[in-house]
C-alpha cells in the first residue's frame, strides 16, 4: 500500500467488496480492475466471499422447532406488563422453561419423575437460584442446582442424537469447572468435575448401542460428533490442563485422557462399520493437530468391554513437594471470604443501550392533574358526512326525551340573519308637512 | 430504513401490545440470524442456542425500549444479542480458547454425514478465529461480511459512523485473515 495512503485503500476496497456483495461481481472481476493493488485486495476479498458462505449456517431444526415453542409458551404466561417481583417473574422464568417440557414429558417417561421433583424443590428454592447456579463449581453450594438444571434439559431432550448432543456440551461444561477449578487453586473439587466429564462421555458412548431403534444416519452423527468433539475441543482442554496441573493432579487428567481416547475408539468403530452410509471421517482425525506439549496416552492394547476405564489402584504416597517449574505465576492473592448469601433476586431487563448524550436541560414544569379515566371502549362506526351548516344558537333547556322522528327537510334561510337594510326611505308625503323622520 | 420483513412492523406492533403469538413470529423470522451471530461468537452450539432463547426473551422484557427508540427490529436485536454475548464471556471466560467443534446445521443441498462434519470443521475453524478477534472486529465481521448489511446499518448497531465502520472493516478483516493463517500453519504442523 504505498502508493496509496490507507484511506483511500479503505475506500478502493469498499467498493470491492459492493460489487462483489451486490452486484454480484467476483473476485477476479475486482482484481482485473485494479491490476496495481492486487496483493493487497486478493486475500481480503477472498475472505469476505468466504465469510459470506458462513450465512448458510442456520439454527438446528430440533433446536428450532422445540425453541419457538418453547419461548412463544414462556412470553404466553409472563405479560410483558407485569413488572413486579413476585415468585413468578425472573429468574423463576428459566425454570419455568425447565419445568413445562418436563411436566408434558412425565407422561412418557415416568423416570424423568425424579427430575420434576427436584425441580419442585428448586421452585422452593427462592428467586434467583436457577440463574445464580449458572456459573457455580464443584463444591459450591449451588452446584446442585446446576447438575439438577442439566439433568432436566437432558430428560427432555427430543431424540437420541439431540441427548448425546447435549450431554457433549455437559462434559465440555465439566472440563472448563476443572480448568477454573484449577485457577483458583480448589483441586479437591477436580475429581468430581473430571469424573463427571467422564459420565457424560459414557452415556454419549451408550447412545451408539443402546437398545431400541437407531437409524445408521443417527448412529453416524452421534459417532461424527463424539470423534470431532473428542479429537478436537477434549483431547486439547485435557492437554491443556495437564500442562498446568500439579503433580497431585496429573494422574487424574491422565486418566480422563485415556477415558477420551477410549470413548474416541468406539467412535471410530462405528463409523468404520460396513452400514456406515458414507466414507468415514479418518482425513479430520489424522488432520486434527495433536497437541505436541503433552505425552499421549497410550491406549489399552484391548478394547475394554465397557469403554469407562476404571483404576485398578490409587496412589499410595502423597507427594512431599510441588513442581517448582512450572506453572511460572499463579494469583498472588487467594479471596479469604465468599458471599454468604444468595441474592433473592434478579433485575428482569437489561438495558439494550446507554444513553448516548447528556440532557443539557430538564422539564421546567410538571403536570399538575393527571387523567384519571381511560376509554373502555372505542366507536365502533365511523361518520359518513359532515355538517353543513353552522349552528346559530345553542339550546337553553336539556331535551327531556329523544326526537323520535327524523328531519325530512333543512331550513332555507338562516333565521338569525340581521335584517337588511331597506334599499329606499318612504318619500314624504304629498300633502303632509314637519320634519323628516330622525335617522 | 425498510423492514427486513415485509409484515414485521405489524407483528412488532401487534408483540409490543403483549401478542405472544406475533412475538414467536418475530422469533422465528430472527432466529437464524441471531442464533449465527452468537455461534460465530461463542464457538458452541449448545451455548449458542441457550443464548439465542435469552436473546428473545431479553427482547420480550424490553420491548417497551424498542417502541422509545423506533429502530429496526433486527438492529434492536443485534444490539442485545452483542450484550448477551459480551456477558457471557465474562462470565464463563475459558482457560483455552481451543475450538470446540460442534455442528451447525448447513443448508446446502442435504449434504451427507461426512460433508456435514467437514463443513462444521470450517464452521468451527472460521469460529475459533473468529472468537480471537477483538470484540469490535467480530461485530463488523458478522454483520457486514457475514450477514452482508450496508455500512449504515452497521454503524446504527454499533454506534459508529459510516466512515468508522469502513475504516474499521480493513484492519478486522486483516486480523481474521492472520488468525486463519495461523490455524492453517498451526494444522498443517499437526
Amino acid at each position: 500500500m504505498d502508493s496509496i495512503s490507507a484511506r483511500s485503500f479503505d475506500v478502493l476496497l469498499d467498493s470491492c467488496i459492493s460489487a462483489i456483495q451486490e452486484r454480484d461481481r467476483t473476485v477476479e472481476d475486482c482484481l482485473r480492475l485494479h491490476p496495481g493493488h492486487r496483493e493487497e485486495l486478493e486475500p481480503l476479498l477472498r475472505l469476505v466471499v468466504h465469510l459470506g458462505r458462513a450465512r448458510r449456517l442456520e439454527a438446528p431444526s430440533d433446536f428450532r422447532q422445540a425453541s419457538v415453542a418453547r419461548v412463544q409458551q414462556l412470553v404466553a404466561s409472563r405479560p410483558r406488563q407485569s413488572k413486579s417481583k413476585d415468585l413468578s417473574s425472573g429468574p423463576l422464568r428459566e425454570l419455568w422453561r425447565i419445568l413445562s417440557p418436563v411436566s408434558r414429558s412425565l407422561q412418557r417417561a415416568p423416570a424423568a419423575a425424579a427430575v420434576m421433583g427436584a425441580l419442585v424443590i428448586l421452585l422452593l428454592i427462592g428467586s434467583g437460584t436457577v440463574y445464580a447456579s449458572a456459573g457455580a463449581l464443584p463444591g459450591d453450594a449451588l452446584y446442585p442446582v446446576k447438575i439438577t438444571v442439566e439433568e432436566a434439559r437432558l430428560a427432555v431432550s427430543l431424540n437420541r442424537v439431540s441427548r448425546a448432543e447435549r450431554h457433549l456440551a455437559f462434559a465440555s461444561r465439566r472440563l472448563n469447572e476443572a480448568a477454573a477449578l484449577m485457577r483458583e487453586n480448589r483441586s479437591e473439587s477436580i475429581d468430581r468435575a473430571l469424573s463427571d466429564y467422564e459420565t457424560h462421555l459414557a452415556s454419549a458412548v451408550a447412545l451408539l448401542s443402546d437398545e431400541g431403534p437407531l437409524s445408521a444416519d443417527e448412529q453416524a452423527k452421534i459417532a461424527g460428533v463424539l470423534a470431532v468433539n473428542l479429537n478436537r475441543g477434549y483431547r486439547a482442554k485435557l492437554s491443556a490442563l495437564l500442562d498446568r496441573a500439579p503433580e497431585d493432579i496429573r494422574p487424574r487428567v491422565e486418566l480422563a485422557l485415556t477415558s477420551s481416547e477410549a470413548a474416541l475408539e468406539k467412535a471410530l468403530e462405528v463409523i468404520d462399520e460396513p452400514e456406515w452410509p458414507v466414507p468415514p471421517p479418518s482425513p479430520i482425525v489424522t488432520d486434527t493437530p495433536t497437541p505436541s506439549r503433552s505425552p499421549s496416552p497410550t491406549l489399552p492394547s484391548e478394547a475394554p468391554e465397557c469403554w469407562t476405564i476404571v483404576p485398578t489402584a490409587w496412589p499410595t504416597s502423597v507427594p512431599t513437594a510441588w513442581p517448582t517449574g512450572v506453572p511460572t505465576a499463579w494469583p498472588t492473592s487467594v479471596p479469604t471470604a465468599w458471599p454468604t448469601g444468595v441474592p433473592t433476586a434478579w433485575p428482569t431487563g437489561v438495558p439494550t443501550a446507554w444513553p448516548t448524550s447528556v440532557p443539557t436541560a430538564w422539564p421546567t414544569y410538571a403536570p399538575t392533574t393527571w387523567s384519571t379515566e381511560v376509554p373502555t371502549a372505542w366507536p365502533t362506526g365511523v361518520p359518513t358526512a359532515w355538517p353543513t351548516g353552522v349552528p346559530t344558537a345553542w339550546p337553553t333547556s336539556v331535551p327531556t326525551a329523544w326526537p323520535t322522528g327524523v328531519p325530512t327537510a333543512w331550513p332555507t334561510s338562516d333565521p338569525d340573519a340581521i335584517p337588511t337594510a331597506p334599499s329606499a326611505w318612504p318619500t314624504k308625503p304629498s300633502g303632509g308637512g314637519g320634519d323628516p323622520p330622525d335617522k | 430504513m425498510p423492514d427486513a420483513f415485509p409484515d414485521e412492523s405489524g407483528l412488532t406492533e401487534r408483540a409490543i401490545a403483549g401478542d405472544a403469538e406475533a412475538f414467536g413470529e418475530l422469533y422465528r423470522l430472527h432466529m437464524d440470524a441471531i442464533y449465527r451471530y452468537i455461534y460465530f461468537r461463542v464457538d458452541n452450539e449448545k451455548d449458542a442456542e441457550d443464548l439465542t432463547e435469552r436473546v428473545f426473551l431479553k427482547a420480550w422484557e424490553a420491548l417497551d425500549g424498542y417502541e422509545q427508540r423506533g429502530n429496526r427490529f433486527g438492529s434492536w436485536l443485534y444490539r442485545i444479542a452483542h450484550n448477551v454475548v459480551v456477558d457471557h464471556h465474562r462470565r464463563h471466560r475459558p482457560l483455552f480458547s481451543t475450538p470446540l467443534l460442534e455442528r451447525g446445521d448447513w443448508t446446502s443441498d442435504e449434504p451427507g454425514a461426512l460433508e456435514q462434519i467437514i463443513e462444521a470443521e470450517e464452521a468451527s475453524a472460521l469460529a475459533s478465529a473468529i472468537t480471537n478477534l477483538p470484540e469490535e472486529y467480530q461485530q463488523i465481521i458478522m454483520l457486514r461480511f457475514v450477514e452482508g448489511m450496508r455500512h449504515a446499518e452497521v454503524g446504527e448497531i454499533m454506534n459508529k459512523s459510516e466512515g468508522a465502520c469502513r475504516a474499521m472493516q480493513r484492519r478486522a478483516l486483516l486480523a481474521l485473515h492472520r488468525k486463519l493463517a495461523g490455524l492453517r500453519e498451526e494444522i498443517g504442523r499437526g
